[in-house]
């Protein structure tokens, strides 16, 4: 791969000494369409928030620069940092009324769409940015301006902006920020059961995201000399950027580049041989005709497609992400001696972070008082205490319909109780949002397992343990461990979408169990399952227990739950009916009531 | 500020609130069955004008008459479009679906430009030099037709989804399309009637509205992105929604344009939307779900 990588750039270098200025010209355009293409890539692409609006980021960044060279007289190599800031400042106020105001798919396009139309709008009726006509660059040919005679320049200008963004898309790809912005993209609400804080990784990418496109404005204003609102303002050049990625690979490094090589000469050339017949319009249609067909027949796009053809033809064994390619951690010597681990062996045994080994100091571990929640006319949970104790494991049963579900959403920060309070290792913990309920050592798993799709089995694993585990190269050795403890060794390049029922209930089980909980809550793992398969979930849980972490299970099957728990919790139309010992609460004239009808009980002999 | 001119902002906006009401309709009705964005919308409303403006300068048929075939050519290109194109990714991620009506618009807008050129054109009528008055302000006769037939057709839209079968067909499967399975709704039908309708009522729009509103090919863009705007503040998937939604960003709009300057008229209908988006999403007159 380095060798590719290597003999590509080396041609790219060398290339304007043959090239003819008409070739340069497209060259150059491809650079910078895929420069913007990857900095759209970062919040439309990784983090999935498409964005019909980066227009808007040009062009408050050309527009920055322009006006500081005109008016102030400030070099634009320093006015495109001034612009880059003030377009990550636009950036982040979308974000965060986008983001913080939960506005997603096509709401999201919308918010951005309507924030540049504003923007084109307000630009056009300025009269101090040159209005509709907008702003002219007078050439002098000076580099000082950001202004070349030779045209080489500019190509190499254009270059380095998309090895800057491609790097930079690279270094965010390897590390947290990027797997987050991944797991963010799959499935958001499972991200934040795993730690992650959603909302300041969506904010973080769509700054750097507005910022680098911001630098572009700079290379756009001076590189065509003249700026008007309906061209760096309009959706058309939005949907310029965003198409790219799109066709090339959405949310994969390549991507952009690979959608900037095709469509940028075909858009360039199709203007230039069909428009020069009158036909003006024409290269659109044969563009909108290609755009169909990407959709149709090349949907997740063309870079993936590539990559696949060629570790076909190279025999490559496995077709993983190419994020697991980037290091092969089976190869790395750096995971601790297996003997230490064996030792350990409860998943939960890291010493240095792992609170439940520390002596307890307290008794009590979850502490919920009064706990209320009502949807319109029905109240789910109506004043619920509940306990749990260190090396706990207490079973919360219940009717269909009886609100333990909701229990669990009010216990990991999902739902908002309408009264009382839980504390959390002697800590409140109501209002805190579920990625900080997570870090602070209480982990859940969803009833309907909701499993990152398209990332791989130890992918999803390691979501879980950058909680605990910053470094990349430390969560994934982490994150091993916990799916060989799970039994999933053997499945871990495989795609979560591609497993079965079993293998996904586990998974669930892994992510959660890698975020390191002190307490875990286990909503129906067993669900669906058949009867080996529950044996040996069985027998994972009560390992898990061993280990330390206390437990809180929502189980309809009665035997796995009367044989795991020491303490029962039953729940019937939101309130709590009875609380005891498995044998006990068998026998509550109330729970069979609950279970089975007061018909039932009346003709049971007691 | 001058109440007349105020007055007759607020007049002149609602009538041509119909044609907004009519476009908005057509765009929620797909969205509601299908959940699919028609991201072309504004442009077949392009070709509905264009085909009214070939009926009028070809053929002499007024565009007031020639709207039901230019509805009815919308239907066929929408039932196009559906069976050929989104039939295909009504499963697929949202992007895609973007991805592709984005194509389809293309495609649309540039065959227009293609077939007429860039300059912005308008069908003539011999009612579009028709004024009344009522007391201080006047009524363009035009625009006052205009309205009266969008808000027939639309109210004639509502009967046939609330009083006929295949109109119960197409609210159920936008309820429930799994549902609609169930009970054996052949919902690939329900789905390109859906898609067919709501072209037919841009059609429609187009031909009405194309008296009174200068037109290019460039115009779609404008109008899919007002047809957004209304849908997102009515709610969408909401009829009534888009009807009152088409009417109020109209008259904001005029308003806006009376108040500030007519360049920045849609800067108040942006405004309103982020306000929405903001609080309010499920839009002024969201279906109440459980």
């Amino acid at each position: 791969m380095r060798w590719v990588v290597g003999a590509a750039l080396a041609v790219l270098l060398a290339l304007p000494a043959v090239l003819s200025s008409y070739a340069m010209t497209i060259f150059i355009l491809i650079f910078f369409y895929a420069f913007l293409g990857q900095a759209w890539n970062i919040v439309g692409g990784y983090a999935g928030q498409l964005s019909v609006g980066h227009a808007a980021f040009v062009g408050v960044g050309g527009y920055t620069a322009a006006m500081l060279s005109i008016e102030g007289g400030l070099t634009p190599w320093v006015g495109m940092f001034v612009g880059a800031v003030l377009a990550a400042l636009l950036g982040a106020i979308i974000g965060y009324l986008g983001f913080r105001f939960g506005l997603r798919g096509f709401y999201f396009v919308l918010l951005t769409v309507a924030f540049a139309e504003i923007c084109r709008i307000a630009v056009s009726n300025i009269d101090a940015l040159g209005g509709p006509l907008g702003l002219y660059i007078t050439f002098t040919g000076d580099p000082r301006q950001f202004q070349f005679s030779d045209g080489r320049v500019y190509y190499y200008v254009a270059l380095a902006l998309m090895l800057v963004a491609t790097a930079t898309a690279w270094a965010i790809e390897r590390r947290r920020f990027g797997m987050y912005l991944a797991a963010i993209r799959e499935d958001e609400a499972a991200a934040e059961a795993l730690g992650v804080d959603a909302f300041k990784y969506k904010m973080l990418a769509m700054i750097v995201s507005s910022f680098l496109t911001g630098l572009g404005g700079t290379f756009y204003a001076f590189y065509l000399f003249s700026l008007q609102p309906n061209t760096l303002f309009g959706i058309p050049l939005s949907v310029e950027i965003a198409i790219r990625p799109i066709v090339g690979g959405a949310g994969t490094l390549l991507g952009p580049i690979v959608g900037s090589f095709i469509l940028t000469p075909l858009a360039e050339l199709s203007r230039l041989y069909l428009g020069q017949g009158g036909l003006h319009g024409a290269h659109l249609i044969a563009y909108g005709v290609l755009l169909i067909g990407v959709v149709l027949f090349l949907p997740e796009g063309a870079y993936p497609r590539l990559r696949r053809a060629l570790q076909r033809s190279r025999g490559a064994p496995f077709s993983g992400n190419e994020r697991s390619h980037a290091a092969p951690v089976s190869a790395h010597p750096q995971s601790e001696p297996a003997d230490e681990r064996s030792h350990a062996a409860p998943v939960s045994g890291h010493p240095q972070s792992e609170p439940a080994s520390r002596p307890p100091l307290q008794l009590t571990l979850l502490v919920a008082r009064g706990l209320s929640r009502r949807f319109g006319g029905l109240q789910a949970v109506a004043g619920l205490d509940l306990t749990v104790q260190h090396g706990e494991m207490l079973g919360l049963i219940g009717p269909n319909g009886a609100g333990k579900t909701t229990v669990f959403n009010l216990l990991s920060g999902f739902l908002t109780p309408d009264a009382g309070d839980v504390s959390f290792r002697d800590r409140s913990i109501v209002g805190l949002p579920p990625h900080a309920i997570c870090r602070l050592g209480l982990a859940r798993t969803f009833q309907i397992v909701r499993p990152f799709p398209r990332m791989t089995v130890l992918e999803n694993v390691r979501v879980g343990a950058l909680a605990r585990h910053p470094q990349a190269v430390a969560a994934r050795a982490r994150a091993r461990d916990v799916v060989e403890r799970v039994g999933l060794g053997a499945r871990e390049r495989v795609t979560a979408g591609a497993l079965t029922l079993a293998e996904r209930k586990r998974l669930e089980l892994a992510r959660a169990l890698a975020t390191e909980p002190s307490l875990l809550l286990l909503d129906e793992v067993m669900a669906g399952l058949n009867p080996t398969e529950i044996e040996t979930i069985i027998e994972l849980i009560r390992g898990i227990h061993e280990s330390g972490v206390s437990i809180l299970l929502i189980e309809h099957n009665m035997r796995a739950v009367m044989a795991l728990s020491h303490r029962i919790v039953v729940l019937s139309f939101g309130e709590k009916i009875a609380e005891g010992a498995p044998a006990d609460i068998a026998n509550h004239p109330k729970v069979v009531e609950a279970y089975l009808g007061d018909e039932y009980v009346r003709a049971a002999p007691a | 500020m001058d109440v007349t001119l105020v007055l007759q902002g607020l007049l002149s906006g609602l009538l041509f609130g119909g044609v907004y009401s009519l476009m908005a309709v057509g765009l929620t009705l797909i969205f509601g069955v299908m959940r699919v964005v028609n991201f072309a919308h504004g442009d077949m409303m392009v070709w509905g004008m264009y085909l009214a403006y070939l009926l009028a300068t070809r053929a002499g048929i007024d565009p007031y008459l020639s709207f039901v075939v230019c509805a009815a050519a919308l239907f066929a290109l929408g039932l196009l479009v559906q069976r050929g194109l989104v039939d295909r990714i009504i499963d697929a991620p949202h992007e895609m679906q973007i991805l592709l009506m984005l194509g389809v618009a293309l495609v649309l807008e540039n065959l227009a430009l293609v077939a007429f050129g860039p300059e912005p054109t308008r069908v003539r009528t011999p009612l579009g030099a028709a004024t009344l008055w009522i007391g201080p302000v006047f009524v363009d006769v035009a625009r006052l037709v205009t309205f009266v037939v969008a808000v027939a057709l639309t109210v004639a839209l509502s009967l046939f989804l609330y009083r006929t079968d295949l109109g119960r067909t197409i609210r159920a499967a936008a309820d429930n399309t799994y549902g609609a399975l169930v009970i054996g709704t052949d919902v690939r039908r329900v789905y390109a009637a859906a898609f067919g309708v709501g072209a037919a009522c841009v059609g429609a729009a187009g031909a009405l509205v194309s008296p009174i509103l200068p037109f290019q090919p460039s115009t779609g863009l404008s109008l899919s992105v007002t047809s957004f705007n209304i849908v997102i503040i009515g709610g969408m998937g909401s009829l009534l929604g888009a009807f009152i939604g088409g009417l109020l960003v109209s008259v904001a709009e005029s308003l806006g344009a009376v108040f500030l300057k007519p360049s920045l008229k849609e800067l108040v209908s942006f405004s309103l939307l982020i306000l929405i988006l903001l609080f309010r999403p499920a839009g002024l007159f969201a279906k109440r779900t459980s």
